[in-house]
């Protein structure tokens, strides 16, 4: 009580004496703090070594190299590794092909017990989503086009699809490269096509089964399947991928957006002559399960005409401006503050419509915006369970290969509560603190802190974290308290108290 | 601080709006008193993932249609020595759940048949999505129905008031209110990282030091941790002879954390492994075995409540039934209704409600599977108004847009 009453009194002195110099404080961040703003909300964490390199090219250089992220080669090592995944590098059918259940039946031709060919088929899927967790993760440790990967966390939690709902297991690593990261800073219009034709949404969300018709052209499919219109897609493309809850829309332009979506469903090898197959996203476009008629959706009558049709409702629905706030409010609150206030909101929402869905653009001016380096908002995002983690990595400087238990890491992410690829409902995870703090997760956090700081998840030289390194680089964002504690407490335990410090948590 | 302002509120909203209650509720306002009446009263939620198949758990054989669907995978009839447990000699019990029998004597065993979601999917994901939820057919509800109980539940003294038995929050627990997790088995008797002295003091002083969210946070799990710790070494130290295997054991393991110290008022756990497309088997193979598992696990769990049985109501249930007719491959395919079990003293038990309708094709959903008449939302409506005390206000938050039927289920009496 006596203590914090000096304390106030003290700082009323001293605001007293030097009141321009802490107003001054208060309302500008310091050059670090910038540099640190930026790094925590473009990138998933500092590491040793990029204060320095960004001193050195300058801050807006670097800002610029983020939204141009061509600006950077991959590391050779990277390069490597990505060119020789198949969860991104093949396509959706030969993905199937190759980790697919018919796969293991001719592979193993003396295995005819369904459960030993089951067990076989566990195992191909847990190897294909380690390859679509390694392909996401090694690029967040060690890609310098982070905000690139940023995004892409962003956009696949926005179009989020799970990998615990049938084919999508296979299918999530190409949905993620090819759908989602190739167009995360690129044009709104082109990334909601892109997840529309994906064969991993399209499974995810039923549209593989909507149809005009009553029969299914998919020979292994056809036993008890009963097909019609499916609105699941259709719902949550206005509810969450375009238009927002209250974006104006009701349940007949639902079901009217449903039957142009008819026909848009999985590619496959028996498919009829008149079929407009897209192999690369695994998708095709079946004409004899369209609805060819006109339709009308939010006012607007849209021409019969198949896929042209599909794509003129999705040209609608991007171009529309309750899309624009709805995607300038989620971007604002995930890279500025859990409660973004209007006026930022509204700016980035015209700059979305003004640049027809220019990402970049949108970020640029989010970037150039004062409120982004409001101290306001300076250190007050919490991190979710899957940024905590990767950027642990980050500070660690190891690469994917360092790492002796991924799977481990991806257990951890589940035990937190955030498992990789595995938000059941389609509104994807969030990035509020309400959704990730609770008494359970900081217990967590300081088991996982401690565990790294043992070295049982990172290898390196001096065990895990290189202290010497990594403490300097965050001691300004430590209270003194926690920097006490740390300088008292033994060597060993010192990165574990930092990276399961309370300050640890706020980026 | 906001939190208990919000339920302070949500209470006097109760009270307001009480008279509006529909006729087949339990007028039900949270004074004070009240409160202290709920806080006794306990649920505790299993999920069994995967869609067991009812018609193996509470088997009409009184149907003959049952034997003749079901050639290799039928649970012989009671008069069979490995034969069903009869119930009321129409209904028999899965001799697997044999350790079961001794509630429905003492009329604490209940089952609701051909009950489930309304919704027709029979997809795991989305009929386990929606019956965590508590909203069939959509899909945008954020959060779990028990994590919107939590904020109508009288707040507790104990930290650990609702909790998930396991490793990761379930969609049923999802939301904006706090709960807890806690992984049963043989790790959670034991100290964490975090109790070696070293760690836990200087962990300790950055948690406290900042004074802030955080720091509560941290206080809360500690003090639950410890409690759990504390609850389950005198468990521990007292059944230390003829330890059931690890399976079974969940049921001790709750038993101590419903009581004691922890005082657990709600609490949710689900097991896995019912999907029994192949071989599912009938007197033995897997579904016997992981029913087997459940059933002795369970009567553990009632021993160990002891007079807290008297105050608990214990609700199983499964995301959808399966097919009537057995398959090619001795198995079963996904379905549509089942049966819900109901376990507790508060139950009016040794009866199987809801509505049978045979197993004539005609009277089966779809030709196909058991139809669901009784809607899972009825039967944990009663539980959540009779049991828990939440008024029909409050109701219609946990479940949203629902109504309870005119004339429900006398499951309470």
């Amino acid at each position: 009580m006596k203590k914090s009453i000096l304390y106030v009194l003290s700082l009323i002195l001293i605001l007293a004496s030097n009141s321009q110099l802490v107003i001054a404080k208060a309302s500008e961040l310091t050059e670090n703090e910038k540099i640190f703003q930026v790094l925590n909300r473009l990138t998933y964490g500092p590491k040793p070594g990029d204060l320095e390199y960004i001193k050195k090219i300058g801050l807006n250089k670097f800002i610029d190299n983020q939204l141009n992220p061509e600006s950077y080669e991959l590391p050779p090592f990277l390069m490597a590794d990505l060119k020789s995944n198949e969860a991104i590098m093949l396509s959706p059918a030969q993905i199937l092909q190759n980790y697919g259940r018919k796969m293991i039946a001719s592979q193993n031709p003396s295995v005819t017990d369904k459960t030993e060919l089951n067990k076989l088929y566990v195992k191909n899927l847990h190897k294909i989503y380690l390859l679509s967790a390694q392909a996401r993760i090694e690029r967040a440790m060690s890609s310098p086009r982070q905000l690139q990967e940023v995004m892409t966390d962003f956009w696949f939690n926005h179009f989020n699809v799970s990998h615990d709902k049938g084919l999508v297991h296979l299918w999530v690593g190409s949905y993620e490269e090819r759908a989602i990261r190739a167009n995360a800073l690129g044009n709104f219009r082109d990334l909601l096509g892109a997840t529309a034709n994906h064969a991993a949404m399209l499974f995810y969300l039923d549209n593989y089964l909507n149809s005009h018709i009553k029969e299914n052209p998919h020979e292994q499919n056809n036993n008890k399947l009963k097909l019609g219109i499916n609105e699941n897609y259709a719902r949550e493309l206005m509810e969450l991928h375009t238009l927002g809850v209250d974006g104006g829309y009701h349940q007949n332009d639902v079901i009217n957006l449903a039957h142009i979506l008819t026909g848009l469903s999985l590619w496959h090898e028996k498919m009829p002559k008149n079929a407009i197959p897209n192999e690369a996203f695994g998708s095709c476009f079946y004409p004899n399960r369209h609805d060819f008629s006109s339709q009308t959706i939010l006012d607007q009558k849209i021409a019969s005409g198949g896929l042209d049709q599909i794509n003129a409702a999705l040209d609608l629905l991007a171009n529309s401006s309750a899309t624009a706030h709805h995607i300038a409010y989620e971007l604002a609150q995930y890279f500025l503050t859990d409660d973004p206030p209007a006026s930022i909101v509204n700016k980035l929402a015209d700059k979305f419509s003004e640049t027809h869905g220019n990402i970049k653009a949108v970020m640029e001016c989010l970037i150039n915006s004062p409120e982004f380096f409001d101290p306001k908002y300076y250190r007050v995002k919490y991190k979710s369970p899957y940024r905590y983690v990767v950027a642990i990595l980050r500070l660690s400087c190891l690469k994917y290969s360092d790492l002796n238990n991924a799977m481990g890491l991806l257990g951890i992410m589940n035990q937190m509560g955030e498992p990789l690829y595995s938000c059941l409902t389609p509104d994807g995870y969030k990035c509020t603190k309400t959704a990730w703090l609770n008494p359970q997760s900081i217990l967590q956090r300081i088991s996982f802190a401690t565990a790294c700081g043992s070295g049982k998840f990172l290898t390196g030289q001096n065990g895990a974290l290189n202290f010497e390194l990594v403490f300097p680089l965050l001691k300004d964002t430590l209270t003194p308290a926690t920097i006490d504690t740390i300088t008292k407490a033994p060597a060993q335990l010192k990165p574990a108290l930092l990276i399961g410090s309370p300050e640890f948590n706020y980026y | 601080m906001t939190n208990i302002n919000r339920r302070q509120f949500i209470s006097n909203l109760a009270i307001a709006t009480s008279f509006l209650m529909c006729p087949g509720l339990k007028a039900v306002g949270l004074t004070d008193s009240d409160n202290e009446t709920s806080q006794k009263n306990k649920l505790l939620v299993i999920f069994l993932r995967g869609a067991i198949d009812g018609l193996n758990i509470v088997t009409p054989y009184g149907d003959k249609r049952y034997y003749e669907y079901r050639p290799t995978i039928a649970i012989p009839s009671p008069k069979d020595d490995n034969g069903l447990v009869d119930l009321d000699g129409f209904f028999g019990l899965n001799p697997g759940l044999k350790a079961l029998k001794p509630y429905w004597d003492n009329k604490s065993l209940a089952f609701v048949y051909a009950s489930g979601s309304p919704d027709p999917t029979r997809s795991h994901f989305d009929a386990q999505d929606y019956m965590e939820s508590g909203t069939p057919g959509v899909k945008s509800t954020t959060s779990g129905w028990m994590n919107r109980l939590v904020s109508v539940l009288p707040k507790s003294q104990s930290p650990i008031n609702t909790v998930n038995f396991g490793p990761i929050m379930p969609r049923i627990l999802d939301g904006p209110n706090k709960v807890t997790n806690i992984s049963l088995g043989k790790a959670l008797a034991k100290p964490q990282v975090y109790d070696r002295p070293i760690i836990n003091k200087f962990f300790g002083e950055l948690y406290t030091n900042s004074n802030d969210e955080l720091s509560h946070n941290y206080n809360e799990a500690m003090k639950a941790h410890r409690i759990v710790i504390d609850e389950l070494q005198k468990e521990m130290v007292a059944a230390n002879n003829g330890a059931p295997t690890p399976n079974e054991n969940f049921g001790k393991q709750i038993a101590t954390l419903f009581t004691g110290q922890a005082n657990i008022t709600s609490a949710f756990i689900s097991f896995g492994g019912f999907d029994t497309h192949v071989n599912q088997g009938n007197t033995k193979g897997q579904l016997f075995n992981h029913i087997n598992n459940l059933g002795n696990g369970l009567a553990n769990l009632i021993e160990g409540l002891g007079a807290i049985y008297k105050h608990t109501t214990i609700v199983i249930i499964s995301e959808f039934g399966r097919t009537a007719h057995e398959n090619g491959n001795a198995g079963t395919d996904h379905g549509h209704g089942n049966v819900i079990w109901l376990l507790g003293e508060p139950i009016k038990g040794g009866k199987v409600y809801g509505k049978f309708s045979g197993l004539a094709a005609n009277d089966l959903y779809e030709n196909r599977d058991i139809p669901v008449n009784t809607d899972f939302r009825d039967v944990l409506s009663l539980i959540l108004n009779e049991h828990m005390g939440i008024s029909q206000k409050e109701l219609n938050n946990i479940f949203p847009n629902y109504n309870l039927p005119k004339q429900p289920l006398p499951i309470f009496g």
